[in-house]
């Protein structure tokens, strides 16, 4: 593998740990409450609580991620079902 | 515990990484929070007027708010109005409302004359906005990543220091190289202020990102888009409409007389009047009850006088609980004076962390500096010395700007945040930022430190004076510390002398100040 291929595939494992990684795990906070099955406040606490472990640990999960394709793919699943839940609970 | 040396290196890097790149906001969010817990202290130097007592009990007040009252509502008067009451740092009534065009419009009122005064400056809670980026397009959603970025920043940290935390609690080493000597300085103020920053960051990033994103969102997903009940499951219903009924002013002692029976153990503060003139009017008198970590009461009084909801402090539900926690936590509300001193030195030991951390990381990258680095390298050194000008700058305009300035409050901003923006490019342009930084810093200590001076020369009193306002005389202390702390500073990054292009492309060494 070329110099050139490493450093590609490195900025695009950085940026799925810097932006894709912290930016599903906040839709996935904020879709959490629609599917936990309790009261709305215990929902919104949920959701409060949630929100800062996984956004401190996505990056990391990112990074430890086997390839960056593979840390792509998981930062577009967990968005992609979190955006589903909101497009349905959201006007 | 003992890490294998590719675990400790990929640490190190995000450690130092997520550091450099925060840097920029992070000295100057811990600045200005430093300044924003004595933001009420500050009052009576941003408004001189504050600093002469009034003979006025709170009848008295309360009397002279209601003549007011009684003279505009339902006339030319605000339909919102907000009243702050007389406190030992502010003797007089603070009002403010919105004009017809949306524009925000304060006024001092004498509770003992009546006589009414423009506010000249609303610096104190004007920091306290900036320290959460709240005044940027998107600032608080900025300021809750980069509180997790800090969070990221003090676990990677803890990590590393696993282990070696009694060794480099009290080891200094200042005629070491000169790397050794800051990489020991940022262990020891990291060390002793871990506990305070992951709190800080912590309850930060519960602040922001509530506020910019969680209660936004989550009214629709946790309350299936019922705005009422989200609101009032954190224990601020949404008030009544107006009827279109027309109706007198609010009796304001009946409104107190009524919040103190809900909550006689609350000091109550604030009214925020709403549909004033109006039938449907009502009152939310706004308090501080110290219980433990829940602090903030609201009794709502309509303008007949019935009491239509009371909040006790911490609110009815557990979220409420959590984010007024978080709130108090962050602000250090749930003690006295002491707390927030403490609080306030830890906050510059953090800052002062954060600047030594980003020294020792350009030590480190000198020897091999690629585009990025220069680039990062100079963004940060202009956004640590940008943020001890702009407060200097802010300051000296509160006291330089004319009294009979139009929007007088706006322009302190935009100086504020003009000489924050110039100082940054100017590290961005200038050869050298090491140079631009250490003047930033210096010019805003002086600054800083002769700002006592100036004051007194301007209202011709005399300067460090106990005998007069207590607040001007700690205001007055604080600047002065704070100007030498950043004159030191500058002197401090002075002392690092040129490294030898001779080892310019040398490879990097194994860390100094990691070795035994």
């Amino acid at each position: 593998m070329s110099a050139r291929t490493r450093r590609q595939r490195g900025v695009s494992w950085l940026l799925a740990a810097v932006l894709g990684a912290p930016l599903a795990a906040l839709l996935v906070s904020v879709a959490l409450p629609a599917v936990v099955p309790a009261s709305s406040d215990v929902r919104y606490l949920v959701a409060c609580i949630v929100v800062i472990p996984l956004m401190a640990a996505a990056p990391c999960m990112a990074l430890l991620a086997r390839s960056a394709a593979r840390a792509w793919a998981g930062v577009l699943v967990a968005s992609g079902a979190a955006l589903l839940v909101l497009w349905r609970c959201l006007p | 515990m003992k890490l294998g040396s590719g675990t400790y290196r990929i640490l190190w890097e995000a450690h130092a990484w997520a550091g450099a790149v925060a840097s920029v906001l992070l000295v100057g969010m811990f600045l200005l929070g430093v300044v924003s817990l004595f933001r009420h202290e500050l009052m009576p130097w941003q408004e001189p007027r504050l600093r002469t007592p009034v003979a006025a009990d709170e009848a008295r007040a309360l009397d002279t708010l209601q003549q007011w009252l009684d003279a505009r509502v339902g006339k030319d008067g605000p339909s919102q109005l907000d009243v702050d009451l007389p406190a030992p740092y502010s003797p007089w009534l603070r009002l403010e409302w919105k004009e017809r065009g949306g524009e925000k419009t304060a006024v001092w009122v004498n509770p003992l004359s009546g006589e009414q005064a423009p506010e000249r400056s609303d610096l104190g809670y004007f920091l306290f906005l900036v320290h959460f980026l709240y005044p940027l397009p998107g600032g608080m959603l900025i300021a809750g990543l980069v509180a997790i970025v800090l969070l990221l920043v003090v676990g990677t940290g803890l990590v590393i220091q696993l282990g070696r935390f009694r060794k480099d609690w009290v080891r200094f080493r200042p005629r070491e190289a000169l790397r050794t000597a800051w990489g020991d300085l940022h262990k020891v103020l990291g060390s002793v202020g871990l506990p305070y920053q992951a709190v800080i960051a912590w309850t930060a990033a519960i602040i922001c990102l509530n506020s910019a994103v969680l209660q936004p969102v989550v009214v629709r997903t946790a309350f299936d888009g019922d705005v009422d009940a989200g609101l009032k499951s954190i224990g601020y219903p949404r008030g009544a409409k107006p009827s279109k009924q027309p109706a007198e002013a609010p009796r304001v002692a009946t409104v107190l007389a009524r919040a103190r029976e809900a909550l006689p153990d609350a000091r109550h503060y604030r009214f925020s009047m709403r549909n004033l003139g109006d039938a449907q009017a009502y009152v939310d008198v706004r308090g501080y009850a110290r219980q433990g970590l829940h602090e903030f009461t609201t009794v709502r009084v309509s303008g007949k006088g019935e009491v239509l909801h009371v909040r006790q402090a911490g609110g009815p539900g557990a979220t409420a609980r959590l984010i007024e926690s978080a709130y108090v936590l962050h602000s250090g509300l749930y003690a006295g004076m002491g707390l927030r001193l403490t609080y306030a030195l830890l906050g510059i030991f953090s800052a002062l962390c954060v600047l030594t951390g980003n020294l020792i990381w350009l030590e480190r990258r000198a020897r091999d500096m690629r585009r990025v680095d220069v680039l990062l390298a100079r963004f940060t050194a202009g956004g640590c010395g940008a943020a001890a000008f702009a407060l200097a700058a802010v300051f000296l305009a509160n006291q330089l700007l004319p009294d009979t300035l139009t929007r007088r409050a706006d322009w302190e901003h935009t100086i504020f945040f003009g000489s924050w923006c110039a100082c940054v490019l100017g590290a961005l342009l200038f050869p050298r930022p090491k140079v631009w930084s250490r003047w930033s810093l210096a010019i805003s200590g002086g600054i800083l430190f002769l700002l006592p001076w100036l004051d007194s020369w301007r209202n011709a009193r005399r300067v460090f004076d106990p005998a007069g306002s207590p607040y001007v005389f700690c205001v007055e202390l604080g600047l002065a510390l704070l100007g030498v702390l950043f004159l030191v500073s500058a002197w401090a990054i002075g002392r690092i002398v040129p490294r030898d292009p001779r080892d310019a492309r040398a490879p990097a060494p194994v860390l100094a100040h990691e070795s035994p």
